[in-house]
């Protein structure tokens, strides 16, 4: 009969990706990270419309443009929480992860400007946002398939 | 003893008896990382060769097994 003893051979990736969230301290750290950063997204896609629809001004306006600030702030404090308090191994796939993220972001920004002065093709810029995230997911990804 | 890998890096391979040593106690992974406060995913990383830990966890893992880290982590020469 075999025991978790003499597993040795390499996890599988789906395995690996299922454990990567490290011990019970880091998914809870991940959860609360995720919990402020689903109400980044959320409160940013409700100021927008609400900017754009109704054009409040004064205190509200004031109000509507910073709470979602106010998330994210909170949303950067938990994560940066979450890799001090992670063991080194995950912090460096994390690391790496937002590495990749971070280039693949700038590599998009830079690329499209070239792009778009050549008129070959009209992207927005402002679609680096959406692409650093999910490079950096990808990174994460690459990272725990490396370190598996 | 070392040699340099794809990056330019030098880079000295070693092999480590943590295995070994996680099997005469009869500890699992998880067991091991519940002690080291690491994830199991990194105690199966160390086990494979896939990540060297920073001398800190090195440190722990000694204190762990109760021998010092040279009896643990070994300079691959083959």
């Amino acid at each position: 009969m075999q025991t978790e003893n003499d597993a040795v051979s390499r996890d599988s990736f789906w395995k690996t990706l299922s454990r990567s969230c490290g011990t019970a301290r880091d998914r809870r750290n991940q959860l609360i990270f995720t919990g402020w950063m689903f109400a980044w997204g959320i409160s940013w896609i409700a100021a927008q419309r609400w900017l754009q629809s109704g054009k409040p001004d004064g205190a509200v306006a004031w109000l509507i443009t910073v709470s979602p600030l106010i998330f994210a702030a909170l949303a950067l404090y938990y994560y940066l929480r979450f890799l001090r308090q992670t063991d080194e191994m995950v912090r460096r796939i994390q690391v790496e992860g937002l590495a990749f993220g971070f280039g693949i972001g700038v590599f998009y920004m830079l690329a499209i400007q070239i792009f778009q002065a050549a008129e070959i093709l009209h992207g927005d810029i402002a679609d680096a946002t959406a692409v650093m995230f999910i490079s950096w997911a990808v990174g994460i990804v690459l990272g725990t398939w490396r370190y598996r | 003893m070392g040699c340099r890998d794809r990056s330019g890096y030098l880079e000295i391979p070693l092999k480590n008896r943590l295995r070994v040593l996680r099997a005469e106690r009869d500890w699992s992974q998880a067991t091991l990382a519940d002690r080291l406060e690491v994830s199991r995913q990194t105690v199966n990383a160390i086990e494979n060769g896939r990540y060297d830990p920073a001398l800190p966890l090195a440190f722990r893992i000694a204190a762990v097994f109760d021998l010092t880290i040279e009896d643990i982590f070994l300079p691959d020469e083959a």
